[in-house]
């Protein structure tokens, strides 16, 4: 049975030339599982809330939307709330903006209960807590009483799926349900949404960037880009035989773990930077309210870096890999240990360094037009490092510097007179990349650099800062929540949790024979790209459950989550030891074969 | 949140209807206010007994009729606009300056600095200032100057907070991290990197404190502590117009008619202006 | 929660003293003593004055007298009516002031509040502008134009309500005043909770709701007034103080003896001890109705009272 039909679906705005969404035609039938694929811009989300409904009153919509025979497009919104919720539902990308922060989860799910009248006021309470075990909440009588801020943000997704079941409808739409998660969250919320559907025989229209994701997930998929279709069949087919060019295109640049690694960069006897038994406490700015919250965040970290070498840091939320970096730059200061650059150290605050210092270690943060100063123009924010540190240069000179530096990040520079704001995400990045390497540092950390980039564009600037790596012989720190990245370009990897190292490797070791349990979760929990691969054997655990909040647990911070704790797991704090040439902080390394 | 005062943003910011219609009528006033009085033969102080409460006319020029002095109101109005304008425009540069610089240096310094300043601003705060500036009318002799103090004193308190407000957003925004690693020292980084970024919602409020400026200038002439005889503003005027409600509408309403078109017009154009610059304040 | 509250009362004992610091300097360093205005006395008498009420004391002497004074609750005597104490002459006028004040705010939050509730739900449309343009104009006129104008169409003209205050015992006497106090308050807060409520109503959230299937009835009732107010009771802080402010004007307009005016004729008087009492009471008052405020704001949004 067709439960979802659309035909020739167009959605354009005023003001703009091409359309949103272009002729758009697919159809969806009871208990499938659709993919729609496409880059940022694509059009997916725009085609999600043409179904639901919810564009805004400046869409202008042409074609169809059927559900079960009945057309949906153009009806008003009194008549589509016989529909929403009852026999399809939307799950959202950012639960934290998504769900009301002024309602308790159980207020938000009892009103939906009680307006399309599924249980009464009385039996309200129940359903509601038997939604939020059915979505694998713990305790889920606390989440009910919970407010949104309260829970961390895979409970989050799990509560607005809650929210979407309510009605027990036919047909889940899930737009980016995971992209904001961390890796092995995302795993948990895929695996449940899996169970779901073969529980209630659910469809799902599964909307994601991530060619991963839909190779796992996905029986059909649907390929969007600039608002067209592309391609559509069964993941399989498209897979491994891709009509359109740009499907290609895409699908080469997807997440794949068999990448083969990096070269391994000339032998140095010195490492360029060193860090030494690190501490970073966070401490909560008490804004009144809170108590004065403090907790390390970075736990006695060690480990130093070569000249032309690039060291992946890979972590989850709450690793502490954005503190350590922020450390190592100096824009927090570390509570104790140190941090060295050839052999002489570095002062704990940006403050206190000299300029000489300052120079040779520098960043690239995530959000590439927001590390650019918006009141300034392209040129100015590559040259104000130049005037900063080499004042007698003359206008000329000064020029020079930053169009080499352009043209070392690819720059156009007919670019020079534009601002922030005119620029893509791509030539922002490569803009924040000139700066920073216009002085020559010698180490450039790149906090999670790409990881707003859409799959082609990424590719670009990891290939760029490759380049530069090999010209000049800068050392990176690559930090990045994103396995295959860390793949593509790292010489070594370095696997934190919970503010300490789990392991510490050479690429390739790495990610043939992990030594910590973590990284071997991590591993599994990455969607790959490849529908033909079968499910890995050693997950016979299922992903890894949990996530990475609230007290430091006693002895190895990862046991609670650990298939293989054991007693001494939960006594002992495991040291960091050197395991076959792996560097490992687990008891039980040696013994445990986590290929 | 930012603005960047470029070109475009002020071809964007000016495509409004709202900006375009209150900038134009506020640019008209202005012009006739500096300009009108040329027109009349009359001044503004001579009294003329004989000619007293004459409804407007283009007779001799009384465009606007006489008040109940004789006066000209033609060109007491316009010399009046000229006052209230000067008044407002210069007391709202007082608090512009003085809200930015405490606003931003508390924003940017954080910490006990920031705290103190501000328990400095919220005590400030509590103390009713309209009391004070009277207070301060009477004792001092209503010395012209001192108004313009008093009006700037007011406003810029508000300003002070939205600043430090929008400073310590701005503080954690990855550029300003940036300009500190690259070694930017810190005043510059304040003058160069967040300043900049706040002339959008500074320009925003600045329009929105003329109206209460000129608000608490027209209050202070109703208590007599104003402007002083025979000079004028619109405030002063219509506080005389009431008195004179009964036989000469016209010496109230014209005034009036005139204050609230000022006023609505800065309304409006901060409203413009902050509708314009809100979805830019947005993008991330 | 409780943290918060603690933290917020604390912080307003140190405010309430730097205020009283602050209009103790101002009072006494505007020129003129306040005995000035009368009749040359021969220096002996002019002495004898000042030592009665201490003002030939250094002045941390006179602040530190002045300060244990007030933690007894005594503001100290008038200079112009000396008979009474300042503690007295604002015991008499302000309940007055205060009527006037909250029947304007109850007046204020009522309608406008429903007003921007409506024009926010109804954005752009006919009646959304006609509430907008009134508000506009509401801000845009000085009370002291409206009033007048209130009292000649209604009081001379139409003769429905009395036109001062002394003239009628009656509960009608309050009506004009109060309109007229209100009208600012009403067009300011109708713009706030429209404004309010169309960010609220373009949120994330409300989206989810209507993609729950909710009545637009059940998305505004349960989803998003709640929220929409949060901005207003934050304002009324400074709506109580402009408030207070604005009745000096209504009251002197109508006669009424309140604060205002009291305040007004005692800054005439040179009466300063009276002039600072009004001031330091009214910033008390300023500081309570903020912390009031505060607590509320705090106890309404979940994110401080269950961080």
């Amino acid at each position: 049975m067709t439960l979802l039909d659309v035909k020739g679906l167009t959605i354009s705005y005023p003001g703009t030339s091409e359309p949103a969404v272009d002729r758009l035609d697919f159809s969806i039938e009871a208990g499938d599982s659709l993919g729609l694929v496409g880059e940022s811009g694509a059009g997916k989300t725009q085609t999600a809330l043409a179904i639901m409904g919810l564009l805004t009153a400046q869409a202008r919509v042409k074609g169809q939307v059927l559900f079960d025979g009945v057309t949906l497009s153009g009806r008003t919104q009194n008549f589509l709330n016989r529909f929403r919720a009852r026999r399809l539902a939307m799950v959202f990308q950012d639960p934290q903006q998504a769900l009301n922060p002024y309602l308790t989860i159980g207020d938000q799910l009892k009103r939906v209960l009680l307006e399309h009248r599924v249980v009464d006021a009385r039996a309200a309470r129940s359903r509601a807590l038997e939604l939020l075990r059915r979505v694998r909440l713990p305790d889920a009588a606390r989440q009910y009483r919970a407010y949104p801020h309260q829970l961390s943000g895979g409970m989050r997704q799990r509560a607005m799926i809650a929210l979407a079941l309510c009605c027990e409808p036919e047909l889940l739409i899930a737009d980016e349900p995971t992209t904001a998660l961390d890796v092995t969250v995302q795993a948990q919320v895929l695996s449940l949404l899996k169970d779901l559907r073969a529980g209630t025989g659910i469809a799902l229209l599964l909307i994601t960037h991530d060619l991963g994701v839909v190779a796992e997930n996905c029986e059909r998929m649907l390929v969007m880009r600039r608002g067209r279709l592309l391609e559509e069949g069964s993941t399989r087919s498209v897979f491994r035989a891709p009509l359109h060019q740009d499907t290609r295109q895409m699908l080469a640049a997807a997440v794949r773990l068999d990448h083969p690694p990096p070269e391994k960069p000339p032998e140095h006897l010195e490492p360029i930077l060193k860090v030494d038994r690190l501490n970073v406490r966070f401490r909560d700015a008490p804004a009144g309210w809170k108590r004065r919250v403090s907790r390390g965040v970075v736990r006695n970290l060690s480990f130093s870096l070569a000249p032309c070498e690039t060291l992946g840091i890979v972590g989850e939320s709450g690793c502490g890999k954005t503190s350590l970096a922020r450390s190592i730059v100096g824009l927090i200061a570390a509570d104790s240990g140190s941090v060295s650059l050839c052999g002489e150290r570095l002062a704990d605050r940006v403050a206190d360094r000299s300029l000489a210092d300052r120079r040779r270690v520098q960043m690239v943060f995530q959000d590439p037009v927001a590390s650019l100063s918006p009141a300034m123009k392209v040129g100015s924010i590559i040259a104000e490092p130049v005037a900063l540190h080499e004042p007698l240069l003359g206008r000329e000179e000064r020029s020079d510097h930053v169009a080499s530096a352009m043209n070392r990040a690819g720059l156009d520079h007919a670019l020079l007179e534009r601002y922030p704001h005119e620029l893509s995400g791509g030539q922002a990045q490569r803009v924040a990349i000139s700066r920073a390497l216009v002085l020559q540092p010698k180490v450039l950390i790149c906090d999670e650099a790409v990881a707003a980039l859409d799959g082609t564009v990424r590719r670009a600037i990891l290939e760029l800062l490759v380049t530069e790596q090999r010209r000049s012989g800068l050392s990176l720190i690559f930090i990045t929540h994103d396995l295959a990245v860390v793949r593509q370009i790292s010489h070594r990897v370095l696997v934190m949790y919970m503010g300490e190292i789990a392991e510490l490797a050479d690429n390739a070791t790495l990610f043939a024979r992990p030594r910590h349990p973590y990284t071997r979760a991590l591993l599994n929990a990455v969607p790959q790209a490849d529908p033909e691969r079968l499910p890995e054997v050693a997950s016979d655990t299922g992903p890894i459950e949990g996530d990475v909040s609230g007290e430091r647990p006693p002895g190895c911070p990862f046991h609670p989550r650990c298939a293989y704790a054991v007693a001494r797991c939960r006594e002992e704090i495991p040291l960091l030891r050197r395991v076959d040439g792996v560097e490992v902080a687990c008891h039980r390394a040696e013994e445990l074969d986590l290929r | 949140m930012s603005a960047a005062p470029t070109a475009g943003l002020v071809r964007q910011a000016t495509a409004g209807a709202a900006v375009r219609i209150s900038g134009s009528i506020l640019v008209i006033i202005a012009v006739a206010a500096l300009l009108g009085p040329s027109l009349s033969s009359h001044d503004y102080f001579s009294m003329n007994l004989a000619e007293r409460l004459e409804s407007p006319t283009l007779d001799n020029e009384r465009f606007f009729g006489t008040d109940d002095l004789g006066r000209d109101l033609f060109v007491r109005t316009m010399s009046g606009t000229r006052v209230t304008l000067l008044v407002a425009i210069v007391a709202s540069f007082v608090s512009l300056v003085l809200g930015v610089a405490y606003g931003a240096a508390a924003g940017y310094a954080g910490g006990k600095v920031d705290a103190f300043m501000m328990r400095i601003v919220d005590a400030l705060y509590a103390l009713p200032f309209i009391f004070l500036v009277i207070l301060l009318m009477v004792a001092f002799e209503r010395n012209f100057l001192l108004i313009f103090v008093a009006i700037g004193a007011i406003n810029w308190l508000d300003m002070a907070r939205i600043v430090r407000g929008q400073t310590l957003a701005l503080k954690e925004r990855e550029f300003v991290a940036a300009a500190r690693l690259i070694g930017v020292p810190p005043v510059m980084v304040v003058l160069r990197h967040i300043v900049p970024n706040l002339l959008g919602v500074v320009v925003v409020y600045v329009t929105l404190t003329i109206p209460q400026a000129i608000l608490v200038e027209s209050f202070l002439s109703f208590l007599g502590l104003g402007i002083q005889e025979p000079q004028t503003s619109l405030g002063a005027l219509v506080n005389g117009g009431v008195s004179q409600m009964e036989h000469a509408p016209w010496a109230l309403l014209i005034p009036a008619a005139l204050l609230a078109l000022i006023l609505m017009s800065f309304n409006f154009l901060g409203d413009g202006l902050r509708d314009a610059l809100d979805p830019r304040l947005e993008a991330r | 929660m409780l943290r918060f509250a603690l933290l917020r009362i604390l912080s307003a004992i140190p405010t309430l003293f730097l205020v009283v610091v602050l209009a103790f300097l101002m009072v006494h360093a505007a020129p003129g003593g306040p005995f000035d205005d009368e009749r040359v006395l021969p220096p002996e008498n002019a002495r004898n004055l000042a030592a009665a009420y201490h003002l030939d004391e250094s002045l941390p002497r006179q602040f530190a007298r002045y300060v244990s004074g007030l933690l007894r609750g005594d503001l100290g005597p008038s200079y112009h009516y000396r008979d009474h104490s300042v503690s007295q002459l604002i015991g008499t006028a302000f309940p007055l002031s205060l009527q006037l004040g909250l029947l304007s705010m109850a007046l204020a939050l009522g309608v406008g509040v429903s007003a921007g509730v409506v024009a926010g739900l109804r954005r752009n449309t006919m009646f959304d502008r006609l509430i907008t343009g009134v508000a506009m104009t509401g801000i845009s006129i000085p009370v002291f134009v409206i009033a007048p104008v209130l009292v000649l169409v209604f009081a001379v003209k139409l003769r429905w309500l009395p036109a001062s205050w002394s003239g009628d015992a009656s509960g009608w006497r309050f009506l004009l005043p109060v309109l007229a106090l209100s009208l600012p308050q009403i067009a300011y807060i109708t713009r706030l909770t429209r404004a309010s409520m169309i960010e609220i109503l373009s949120s994330d959230f409300i989206r989810t709701a209507k993609a729950q299937g909710l009545s637009l009835f059940s998305i505004v009732r349960f989803h998003a007034l709640k929220p929409a107010m949060l901005p207003v009771v934050s304002y009324l802080g400074p709506a109580i103080a402009a408030v207070l402010t604005g009745a000096v004007v209504v009251e002197i307009l109508f006669g009424v003896p309140g604060l205002g005016q009291l305040f007004v004729r005692g800054a005439l008087n040179r009466d300063y001890t009276l002039v600072l009492g009004i001031v330091v009471f009214y910033a008390a008052l300023i500081i309570l109705l903020n912390l009031v405020v505060d607590l509320l704001y705090g106890f309404l949004d979940p994110r401080i009272r269950n961080p």
